[in-house]
């Protein structure tokens, strides 16, 4: 197994679980959840 | 292989618009399967999407950062990072050419038999420039007076976001028409672009413009699987460049950053010189006492 690739997986690995205990489930549930007016071009 | 992939694009694209009720409900899906990002390019706002998009959702976690900051909370986008990065590091764009909605709408675009052309490899870096630019510099530092940064990439470009989002959502809330404005032109201006760039050009959006093909392109050098090419068995008879819709040479650099490795050009070799596998760890150096 190459150790380059092991490593950013563990650092990716962290990242996630730093994501998750920060609460971003929620924020990108908030945004997931609420008609984008960007996507839709409004402005 | 070939029709191995276009069944999995195809089931993947059911499965991430599987909410069927929205004529009936809300104009989108609410449900908390929103909470889980999508591995491809999928407009959150596509009326039967129920997963959310990673690009849009990263964009708004920049955009607010400043002020979740002030207000204690630390939302930096870290979780769609380590998600993406974790997808990248194992297969590298494996999801551009097996899991993205919109790749599956580029691929059935392409069937439209006019004449092809080439891509100049000049447009090659393009898609890095959208990423820094328009995913991350812009939201992060173009603040609005609320102290809020927008998601630019959904706003200026994403033609996934028109096409599956926009569009659907103007025919079933027609009111929305009141609101739309110079940014929806200016999108629907580059989603023709887009639509006559792919029937000529394979895989126009994904080469050019598309910031997680960029990011997933990144890992295709170190990704635990990935496409590796047999020099012994290569007769150089180009079949596996033919057959690239992304233009590149297997031969030459089979871990090119343009890759999407959808194995068409496995699927072209007639002797075996090129494979999706475990990446090889670095040959250790041969001791005396093996050699003997």
């Amino acid at each position: 197994m190459p150790k380059r690739s092991l490593w950013l997986l563990i650092l990716f690995i962290l990242l996630l679980l730093l994501g998750l205990n920060s609460g971003e489930v929620a924020s990108i549930l908030n945004s997931g959840t609420s008609i984008c007016l960007s996507c839709i071009g409004v402005g | 292989m070939n029709r191995l992939r276009r069944l999995v694009q195809t089931l993947f694209a059911i499965i991430t618009n599987a909410y069927l009720l929205f004529p009936f409900g809300s104009a989108i899906y609410q449900g908390p399967l929103k909470s889980l990002c999508t591995p491809g390019l999928h407009c959150y706002s596509c009326p039967s999407a129920v997963l959310s998009c990673p690009v849009g959702a990263f964009q708004n976690m920049l955009g607010s950062l400043r002020l979740s900051l002030q207000s204690g909370v630390f939302h930096i986008g870290s979780l769609v990072v380590g998600y993406l990065g974790i997808i990248g590091v194992l297969s590298g764009r494996f999801p551009c050419g097996w899991l993205c909605p919109f790749g599956l709408i580029q691929d059935l675009l392409h069937k439209i038999p006019v004449p092809k052309l080439q891509l100049p490899s000049a447009f090659n870096y393009l898609r890095y420039v959208v990423l820094v630019v328009l995913v991350i510099l812009l939201p992060l530092f173009w603040l609005d007076d609320l102290g809020m940064g927008q998601p630019w990439f959904c706003k200026l470009l994403c033609p996934s976001g028109t096409l599956t989002g926009a569009l659907p959502l103007l025919v079933i809330k027609p009111a929305l028409w009141q609101n739309i404005g110079f940014f929806f032109w200016h999108k629907i201006f580059w989603l023709l672009v887009i639509i006559i760039g792919t029937v000529v050009i394979s895989r126009f959006f994904c080469r050019i413009l598309c910031p997680l093909g960029a990011f997933y392109g990144l890992f295709n050098r170190v990704s635990f699987f990935c496409l590796q090419f047999d020099e012994e068995k290569c007769v150089h008879c180009l079949a596996c460049e033919r057959r690239c819709p992304t233009g590149c040479k297997p031969y030459k650099d089979a871990n090119s950053t343009a890759c999407i490795n959808c194995m068409r050009c496995i699927e072209a070799c007639r002797f075996g010189a090129l494979a999706f596998q475990r990446r090889p760890t670095a040959a250790a150096p041969r001791t005396d006492k093996a050699r003997s």
